[in-house]
């Protein structure tokens, strides 16, 4: 807005003269005014605030479908053990089911580096300052990345528990993953997430024996913020649990 | 803190409808925002100004409206017309 008169800058050049310029406007404001008359209108919108990433999201849906691949959207804290989950479960189903990986960090490439060579095609996406994947940025990289046979992707997001949630990526269904060193009551105090997960994953679960963590507990917790939720629990270090999340895997490409 | 994205997809909604409406400002905008929407107010309050300067949204009034769900749009906004355009 124009520090002198008022009037907005949006409206464009009103005195007759660009205001790229210092304005000194020498002249005393006591006199009528050229604003022609303007009158406020309320319009109704009732109109998503993410329409457009919501939008893309869907157009992701429908290109994944078509080409008969079936996404899901890990999220869960940083130092989880999304990767490492990932880099067994490829090593697993190598040969098996034809994966793929998007991973998201605002930072490095050490994620690709880690699940590479693993019979997956492995893209990154850095963030930089985003703490989230958006659906456009997803549906960019489809095509390269799922566009050849893939059955599976595994879109692996920014390690955050609470913006990934708002963003829609156009994947069949979200995961989410807690570790049991983050303690049991995750679910409830981040219910965005747990609430929108049909299926959740605890991990490291070889620890519990050296933690005050109850599992009764924290399912407790899990099916509190969501009834039925599906949970594995399982050590993808010591592979304790593996072949049922393998199993299940397996069974989503399945027609 | 993604309420910087949020934000912005707001004003660049709020913006091509005020361009439709051949409103010369945004004077106000109310958007409804759902307790599991996983959008904080005060952190959507304070990016808000800083993403509407340089739009036709300068200078508006954000009203928030708090839902239970994951609730989150534009539920109306105040746009001002020169007479005559309507």
């Amino acid at each position: 807005m124009c520090k002198d008169c008022g009037c907005s800058t949006a409206l464009g050049n009103i005195h007759g003269h660009h205001h790229d310029h210092a304005h000194p406007h020498p002249h005393p404001h006591e006199h009528d005014h050229t604003h022609p008359p303007v009158e406020r209108k309320t319009i109704e919108l009732e109109r998503k605030v993410l329409a457009e990433n919501d939008a893309h999201a869907e157009a992701n849906r429908s290109w994944l479908s078509r080409h008969g691949v079936t996404a899901i959207n890990l999220i869960s804290s940083p130092g989880t053990g999304k990767t490492f989950l990932l880099e067994r479960t490829l090593e697993r189903l190598r040969g098996r089911v034809s994966c793929a990986v998007i991973t998201g960090d605002q930072c490095t490439d050490h994620d690709a580096k880690r699940l590479m060579g693993k019979g997956a095609v492995v893209k990154q996406i850095e963030t930089i300052n985003s703490c989230h994947l958006d659906a456009a940025r997803v549906g960019a990289l489809l095509p390269e990345v799922a566009g050849s046979g893939v059955k599976l992707l595994f879109i692996e997001n920014i390690g955050n528990l609470v913006c990934p949630a708002a963003f829609d990526l156009g994947e069949h269904f979200k995961v989410a993953l807690l570790s049991t060193t983050e303690g049991e009551d995750k679910p409830v105090k981040y219910p965005t997430l747990f609430s929108m997960a049909p299926v959740v994953v605890l991990t490291k679960m070889d620890l519990v024996p050296y933690l005050d963590w109850s599992l009764s507990k924290c399912r407790e917790y899990l099916n509190t913020i969501r009834p039925g939720v599906f949970v594995f629990e399982l050590s993808a270090k010591t592979g304790a649990g593996m072949d049922d999340w393998i199993a299940y895997l397996e069974k989503l490409t399945k027609p | 803190m993604h309420e910087m994205a949020i934000a912005m997809a707001l004003i660049e909604q709020a913006e091509k409808v005020g361009q439709e409406q051949n409103a010369r400002t945004i004077a106000g905008i109310t958007v409804v925002v759902g307790r599991l929407s996983g959008t904080d107010p005060d952190a959507l309050r304070t990016v808000f100004d800083l993403v509407a300067e340089e739009t036709l949204a300068r200078g508006a009034l954000l009203t928030i409206e708090m839902a239970g769900g994951r609730e989150l749009y534009i539920r109306s906004m105040d746009v001002d017309v020169e007479e005559g355009e309507t």
